[in-house]
């Protein structure tokens, strides 16, 4: 089950320079390019012809052309031309409301005719030339909310990524956990230890000593589909950790989109914004070498962790105080599928 | 009076159609039933135990009767069986109060109402209500067959008739009528898109029903597509 009426980030927009892009989303099998005056469009990946999927065509001044046959679709899913053809009795496929916004290309899969622009996350720190911002994808064989429990309860840090993030104060540490109508927050500070390694090359990377104690803080935010940034950051210790003077800290936000692609597989947006040396070219990619090699520790354990609950489903899994985050967010996630379900059997 | 629970007689029970039953149900006392809106279904009680919704098909601004129309459905699990056989003129059946999930679009400029077999109960209701409001609307009824169309002569002889199209899915095409017969007319798409069949015409007048042809290319009425085109004269005359 999907939240449809929502945008979810499809993919960067490297990914359709060269060609169209067929990519799963919540289920619906999209072709995503640039349709006339270079505007993103996302279609149905169906040929009306014979069904071949549209990306494997190309997009020719703005008109998708199938691969197979020379089919020309428009962005609104109405055939424009065929060679030999006249087009106008041809059925239509369904396109979907599309934005390139924030370094990002945003789809609704649901009904298009819901999709409201200014429901796509602000996102300061991608329009703020104070800050950096470097990324990648992953392909995880997991359902969407196993990454959310994942992210909203950084414990695993210390087994996962016991060489780079992980300590073992983020266990003896308890997190506190609050929602509301639009988010689940679940926050983490631990005084007075040492940086682990991940930390001390940040706090070089703003020229600051990585062998003395710092505080740090992990602050997780769930909003609705299946976003999570996450606050994170070190501080030398004693200068008021989270909210301590920049020039004594090196903090950033780490961020997830999570992209459901079938139920048991997403498409994982991961990248880490700063605000401190954003001009530094080298630091941004040394950051993202090391954070994709971090991020990467996580899919063995989450898709062997989903393969186990689909050999086992009637296993009854442990909600432990620690999993709070996950929780909430999950409920948060039932309370929309159920509006959408009643909204949709209203309309029916 | 609890809304949830009407208490009502069925009055009449008439065949519409093969397999198509209407019922009119009236409270006894010919008190004044809940209001509806076009598209309104209404919960009935069956004397079997089941509870099945069924639109509500008469107009709405009647309000001392409710019509409803039942198909006897093979693959039934009860409900429209139990209205056909065990449900007779003068029995009392306990039934709901209207609710619409199924309202009209009113601020439409033009309506397109398509109709699938029994489904015509709430699309009627609607029709009438927009031909009394004077708006521009078309109604497509689709069927497998003539005798399986409820309602045709309420159709018929309504102010609206002009506006309402038949579909049916047993009445063979031209170019089935002329295969069966031993005249072969190559076909590809078969519904009017491709134009693989376009047919001159010698003598009558097409009912063009393709999307091959621009509406400035049928008014001549020389050429159609018999694989879904039919004639609206008694003879046509094709130049094969």
């Amino acid at each position: 089950m999907f939240v449809k009426s929502a945008w979810y980030v499809a993919c960067t927009p490297d990914e359709i320079d060269v060609k169209p892009l067929g990519r799963r989303i919540c289920g619906e099998s999209l072709v995503v390019y640039r349709g006339p005056q270079g505007k993103v469009a996302a279609l149905e990946d169906f040929c009306p012809h014979r069904g071949a999927p549209l990306s494997l065509g190309r997009a020719i001044g703005g008109k998708l052309v199938c691969g197979y046959h020379g089919l020309e679709m428009g962005c609104d899913g109405k055939t424009i031309a065929m060679p030999g053809q006249r087009v106008r009795g041809f059925p239509a496929i369904r396109a979907f409301a599309a934005v390139e916004r924030h370094g990002f290309i945003w789809v609704w899969p649901g009904d298009q005719a819901l999709a409201d622009e200014a429901l796509i996350p602000v996102l300061d720190w991608a329009e703020n030339p104070a800050w950096a911002y470097g990324g990648g994808m992953y392909h995880v064989a997991c359902d969407y909310r196993l990454m959310i429990d994942n992210l909203m309860d950084l414990t695993h840090e210390t087994y996962v990524h016991a060489n780079s993030i992980g300590q073992p104060e983020i266990d003896e540490t308890p997190t506190k956990t609050v929602s509301d109508d639009n988010a689940v927050v679940t926050s983490r500070h631990m005084e007075n230890i040492m940086a682990p390694p991940f930390w001390r090359l940040a706090l070089r990377g703003n020229q600051l000593a990585d062998d003395v104690p710092v505080d740090r803080w992990q602050i997780c935010r769930f909003t609705p589909p299946s976003h999570v940034m996450i606050e994170v950051g070190v501080a030398h210790a004693g200068h008021g950790g989270y909210h301590a003077d920049p020039t004594v800290k090196a903090s950033s936000i780490v961020v997830d989109f999570i992209t459901p692609e079938t139920e048991t597989s997403i498409w994982y947006f991961w990248g880490m914004a700063r605000n401190f040396n954003p001009h530094d070219m080298a630091l941004t990619a040394s950051i993202r070498e090391g954070q994709g090699k971090i991020f990467s520790e996580d899919l063995d354990m989450l898709e062997r962790q989903q393969q186990n609950l689909l050999a086992h489903p009637q296993r009854q899994l442990l909600k432990l105080n620690i999993d709070s985050g996950g929780v909430q967010s999950r409920r948060m996630i039932e309370r929309i599928l159920e509006q959408e379900q009643q909204t949709a059997a209203a309309s029916a | 009076m609890n809304t949830s629970d009407l208490q009502v007689r069925v009055v009449r029970k008439l065949s519409e159609a093969l397999d198509i039953s209407s019922f009119e149900l009236v409270q006894d006392d010919e008190r004044a039933l809940p209001a509806f809106s076009a598209g309104s279904p209404i919960d009935v009680h069956l004397p079997n135990g089941l509870t099945r919704q069924y639109s509500l098909c008469n107009h709405p601004s009647e309000d001392h009767r409710y019509l409803i129309a039942v198909l006897r459905d093979a693959s039934s699990r009860g409900g429209s069986q139990a209205m056909h056989e065990l449900v007779e003129e003068g029995d009392v059946l306990h039934v709901s109060a209207p609710k619409n999930h199924f309202p009209l679009a009113h601020e439409s400029r033009h309506s397109i109402l398509l109709a699938g077999g029994i489904g015509v109960t709430p699309i009627l209701c609607m029709a009438e209500r927009l031909a009394v409001a004077d708006a521009s609307f078309e109604l497509h009824c689709c069927t497998r067959s003539p005798e399986r169309t409820a309602f045709r002569d309420r159709i018929a002889e309504s102010s609206f008739a002009s506006r309402v199209a038949f579909h049916h899915d047993d009445v063979p095409t031209i170019v089935e009528a002329l295969a069966a017969v031993g005249v072969e007319i190559p076909t590809s798409c078969e519904q009017g898109v491709c134009g693989t069949c376009l047919t001159p015409i010698l003598q009558g007048e097409p009912d063009h029903k393709d999307m091959y042809l621009t509406p400035e290319e049928q008014v001549p009425n020389d050429q159609f597509t018999p694989c879904c085109s039919r004639s609206t004269s008694a003879l046509l005359v094709l130049d094969l």
